[in-house]
């Protein structure tokens, strides 16, 4: 315990020397010395010193090295948007520290919380009604309807969706229902992934869809009815195909960009120029072009950090999502209530998910679509969910250690 | 006991995931890898349109050291003789990027980006402008020049290969056009010369393709196969006709005298399956993937009925082929069996010397021996439809093929195809002529690869 | 100034990697060691029945929590299980076992003295938590796990 505290700690260190010298170098981009990108630079240290510091003395039993990475991957985000466009790195900025007490919220709140009860019913209705008032009243964001502007600030409903769709699953799997509440949960679920259809966020539906079935099998082990369910959507991803034309363009352009290169294809071959631009080592930050890829902040930030960084960089970077996936899987495991380990589980599916998707929708290992990239992409509803997702992990990770450290106590033991 | 259910099957989940993570990974890696090049090397890529305006191009030569493309004071120029110049016009590709020739698909090289980091970063230290590297292709421009003059005015193109190592030691195209004078296509003019006939140009095969059909027969243990040739043949009332009546006949006479009526009975003799699996040993219906050109994917279709197979085993149907990979087949053929991997890039140096030198690649083995084949296109030379390409005093093998084309207004030409090689360790040359709408091959192509071998020849390959 | 720019953006590639591999691969290692050892000490915890608080003995023992193992033999030999450096303990002192019945047992095994609650042990006697205990002249309050 000692030494994840103090290894932790060094690793934090490396990330905000990380994020420090990047900006450093970045404010001479432009010829002089630009003190707005050093500023920045001296506020995400700042704020990420922190965050792990207050975190780390609240809370006695968080998971350190879950929250270094994860705030390592804020800083390659943070880092990517001042390069690409200061505006958006600044929002960034100021969501990461809304979203730094969005988690500490929610990690008081799973401590506190047992399986949430009746609550549960209020937020599918609450999720559901999100997702309806997106489809209803939202404007058209490259060809998805969800975003909602409120007062010049612009969020997506869908993700509060998310965040509610893994509770309730987490309530709903984690004992045996009654027939109706069960009912209601797979209309709920089924609901949700078709407004979300129908508002042409064939991303989220995917998610929402791929979370459900493996949360199902992890919940229920059984093995026939999710290979049934999977059977289900596979079949509904075919006829999506045939029905809906943006589901074909997305397919045909995934199968040969080249072809469609002055309309819809210009995105992915723009992405793989960049990652081919960048070689190994990377063009060297502000070196590349990564300007010209378009909606580089957001669902190409993946591409222009592998222009700019270099394919070992990228390379890196899935990995670190992979130990954090593990690390949380971990936690999964060692919970204490079947509530708090579906809880967990869900949310580290839902991010495992997301990153898998829109990776490789960006190296055309499949059709793309348009979902963020955790905690890297710019977008501030995306960050918020992103960081209350790792509030449960931790919420649940400091109900871990509080029983273990009760378990050594009580054995005489030290605890560390 | 629920507990641990679930605990598995997290367990299980966790292994799926790393699983998938491990194949993003891999798939990544691979790609950048294997095709990075390609996706960066392409006109549109605006950054080497930026690497233009700061650094200066290096300069593209040909195997002999003659400058095919280079930088004087800010402004590209090219070889002095025109008839030169467009003779490699489409190798070396133009600067605008209208044409993906070598200034597109090295520019890598051309731009200095290719140095390695010390490289670089003594060239931006030392204050000198940075320059690229220089690049130097395998074509010699003299055999490419007096390729482009033996097709004349007709559209086509010429691919001559060392079958042994890969190069290509020419590549024309024909129409071409002019790089030092590109106004005419940047305000719109008419694109199709731009386009490289001898990479991207697919033209019916005609009777070279018969050269696969043999193939097929022999690798199916059926070379001793005879057919009745009375003229024309029925296939299901469809008739195919023949350019004589040959009478009974085996492979050899078949091939030398180029019997459609043999070759379509061997159709059937070998079936579809079969004659399409042949040719797809000889990668037909593949991708090309190579580092130093984007050769267009050759095709071959099987059809649902007798007639169209038949059709399709002597180059007609569907059937389509680059006469790069025409030449390809044929340098397969001479280098028993062993498909060279085509090579454009022979080497690359710049201030720290040379950076790049290319390594013959093994591509395919679609035949483990030729020893038949090779024998019976030297008798296509020596008393088949061949004879206008035999050279005295070397042993010139080849095929010669007629293949129609159906024109947009409906009216039916021929274009005339050779596909050959010269049978001398010492000499590994093949080539692949193909001329638009010209005639027939043995009088028209079979007489233009004469003069282009003899050229080679005489160049000393 | 450009040059020198890219000169540093151009070093600095390197050092940006390394930080990564450093984060990768210390969370990795971190990792790995913390599960281990936190897998060591839940077994150990696990199968402890409980501790001796020190209340009075040695410095270097003061106010410490010894753990207690289903069988322990207590003395001042080097192959005790819980060793006790004190002249008043003998080399084989007493033995704190739980025995089949699940009950905790304490035995007196050596020449010197074991009390339970005040009251002298003479062979064995039953402890439950809450116990002063005494192993020559240290003092230990005996907790036992509730199971």
């Amino acid at each position: 315990m000692v030494l994840e505290r103090k290894g932790a700690g060094a690793l934090l260190v490396f990330t905000v020397l990380f994020a420090a010298t990047a900006c450093a170098l970045l404010a001479f981009r432009q010829g002089g010395f630009d003190a707005g990108v050093a500023g920045y630079g001296l506020g995400v240290c700042a704020l990420v010193i922190l965050a792990y510091t207050l975190a780390g003395a609240v809370f006695r039993h968080i998971d350190r090295i879950t929250l270094v990475l994860c705030f390592f991957l804020a800083c390659v985000g943070l880092v990517m948007l001042a390069r690409l466009d200061m505006d958006a790195a600044l929002k960034q900025l100021a969501w990461l520290g809304i979203g730094c007490l969005v988690m500490f919220l929610t990690v008081v709140i799973i401590k506190r919380a047992r399986n949430f009860g009746w609550i549960n019913y209020l937020l599918m209705g609450l999720s559901f009604g999100l997702l309806v008032f997106a489809y209803l009243f939202a404007d058209y964001v490259g060809g998805a309807k969800n975003w909602i502007t409120v007062g010049g600030l612009r969020f997506q409903p869908s993700e509060a969706s998310k965040v509610f769709f893994i509770i309730i699953s987490a309530y709903f799997f984690s004992r045996r229902r009654g027939k109706i509440p069960s009912a209601l949960y797979a209309v709920y679920t089924a609901a949700c992934v078709g407004v979300l259809v129908l508002s042409n966020d064939l991303g989220g539906a995917l998610l929402f869809a791929g979370t459900f079935l493996i949360t199902f099998f992890a919940g229920t082990g059984k093995k026939l009815l999710t290979l049934a369910g999977i059977g289900v959507a596979a079949g509904g991803i075919v006829a999506s195909y045939y029905l809906v034309p943006h589901v074909k363009t997305r397919v045909q352009i995934w199968q040969d960009p080249w072809k469609y290169y002055n309309d819809k294809g210009y995105q992915i071959v723009q992405g793989l120029m960049a990652i081919a631009a960048g070689g190994m080592l990377g063009a060297g930050l502000g070196l590349g072009s990564p300007d010209v890829i378009p909606v580089n902040t957001s669902d190409f930030i993946f591409a222009a950090i592998c222009e700019e960084f270099g394919l070992i960089f990228g390379i890196i970077l899935i990995l670190l999502y992979l130990v954090f996936i593990i690390r949380g899987m971990i936690i999964a495991r060692d919970a204490g209530s079947r509530f708090d380990a579906l809880l967990v589980f869900g949310a580290m599916c839902m991010l495992t998910l997301q990153s898998f998707i829109i990776i490789g929708g960006v190296i055309k290992l499949i059709p793309l679509t348009g979902i963020t990239l955790p905690f890297i992409s710019s977008g501030g509803s995306s960050l918020i969910a992103c960081l209350c997702l790792v509030g449960m992990i931790e919420g649940v990770a400091a109900k871990n250690g509080e029983r273990d450290e009760m378990k050594i106590r009580q054995a005489g033991g030290v605890v560390l | 006991m629920k507990k641990n259910d679930l605990r598995k099957n997290i367990g299980v989940l966790l292994f799926v995931f790393i699983l998938m993570f491990a194949g993003l990974i891999l798939y990544l890696g691979y790609v950048d890898i294997v095709y990075g090049e390609r996706w960066y090397a392409t006109p549109y890529n605006p950054r080497i349109q930026e690497l233009k305006t700061n650094v200066a191009s290096g300069d593209i030569l040909d195997r002999t050291g003659k400058k095919l493309a280079y930088s004087d004071n800010g402004k590209r120029r090219y070889a002095n003789d025109k008839s030169v110049r467009t003779a490699v016009a489409h190798i070396v590709g133009d600067e605008y990027g209208f044409s993906n020739g070598a200034q597109v698909l090295f520019a890598r090289y051309l731009y200095g980006s290719g140095l390695d980091n010390i490289g670089r970063i003594t060239q931006l230290l030392s204050g000198d402008g940075i320059k690229g590297s220089d690049v130097r292709l395998t074509i010699d421009s003299a055999l490419c020049a007096a390729a482009a003059d033996a097709i004349g005015g007709s559209g086509g193109a010429v691919v001559v290969m060392n079958y042994k190592t890969g190069e290509i030691l020419a590549s024309t195209s024909s129409p071409s056009f002019d790089p030092s004078n590109m106004k005419k296509f940047k305000e719109g003019g008419g694109t199709s010369e731009l386009v490289n006939r001898a990479f991207c140009g697919l033209y019916p095969p005609g009777s070279t393709f018969k050269l696969i059909t043999a193939a097929a027969l022999i690798e199916n243990g059926k070379k001793d196969f005879t057919a009745e040739c009375t003229g024309s043949v029925e296939i299901d009332s469809q008739r195919i006709s023949c350019t004589g009546e040959h009478g009974k006949i085996g492979l050899e006479e078949a091939l030398a005298h180029s019997c459609n009526v043999y070759f379509a009975r061997a159709a059937s003799e070998i079936g579809a399956g079969a004659l399409k699996a042949e040719a797809e040993k000889f990668l037909f219906n593949k991708q090309f993937l190579f580092g130093d050109l984007r050769p267009a994917k050759s095709v071959f279709e099987t059809a649902g009925n007798a007639p169209d197979e038949a059709r399709a085993a002597i180059g007609q149907h569907h059937d389509l082929v680059t006469p790069l990979h025409a030449c390809m087949i044929a340098a397969c053929i001479a280098n028993g069996g062993v498909m060279m991997e085509p090579k454009l890039l022979l080497s690359v140096s710049g201030d720290t010397g040379e950076v790049f030198r290319f390594a013959p690649t093994v591509l395919a083995k679609p035949m483990s021996d030729t020893g038949e084949l090779k024998r019976i296109m030297l008798s296509v030379v020596r008393s088949g439809t061949g004879t206008a390409a035999a050279i005295k005093g070397y042993k010139v093998a080849g095929k010669t093929g007629t293949a129609q084309v159906q024109n947009s207004d409906g009216s039916i030409s021929n274009d005339a195809w050779f596909v050959g090689f010269i049978d001398d360790a010492k000499h590994p040359i093949a080539v692949a002529v193909v001329m638009e709408k010209s005639g027939s091959g043995g009088s028209k192509a079979a007489p233009a690869a004469q003069k282009v071998l003899k050229k080679a020849l005489a160049l000393g390959y | 100034m450009e040059g020198a720019y890219t000169v540093a953006a151009l070093a600095m590639r390197y050092w940006f990697i390394a930080a990564a591999a450093v984060v990768l691969l210390g969370a990795v290692g971190i990792s790995v060691k913390e599960y281990r050892d936190k897998r060591l000490v839940l077994e150990v915890a696990k199968s402890s029945i409980g501790y001796l608080h020190v209340i009075s003995g040695p410095e270097e023992i003061f106010d410490e929590n010894i753990q207690l193992m289903p069988e322990n033999i207590i003395g001042r030999s080097k192959r005790a299980d819980i060793r006790l450096i004190d002249p008043s303990v003998s080399k084989i002192h007493s033995e704190v076992y739980r025995a089949y019945d699940g009950c905790v047992y304490i035995t007196k095994a050596g020449k010197g003295e074991v009390t339970v609650n005040g009251e002298r042990v003479d062979s064995v006697a039953r402890i439950g938590s809450g116990d002063l205990i005494t192993i020559g002249s240290l003092v230990f309050r005996l907790y036992l796990k509730e199971d």
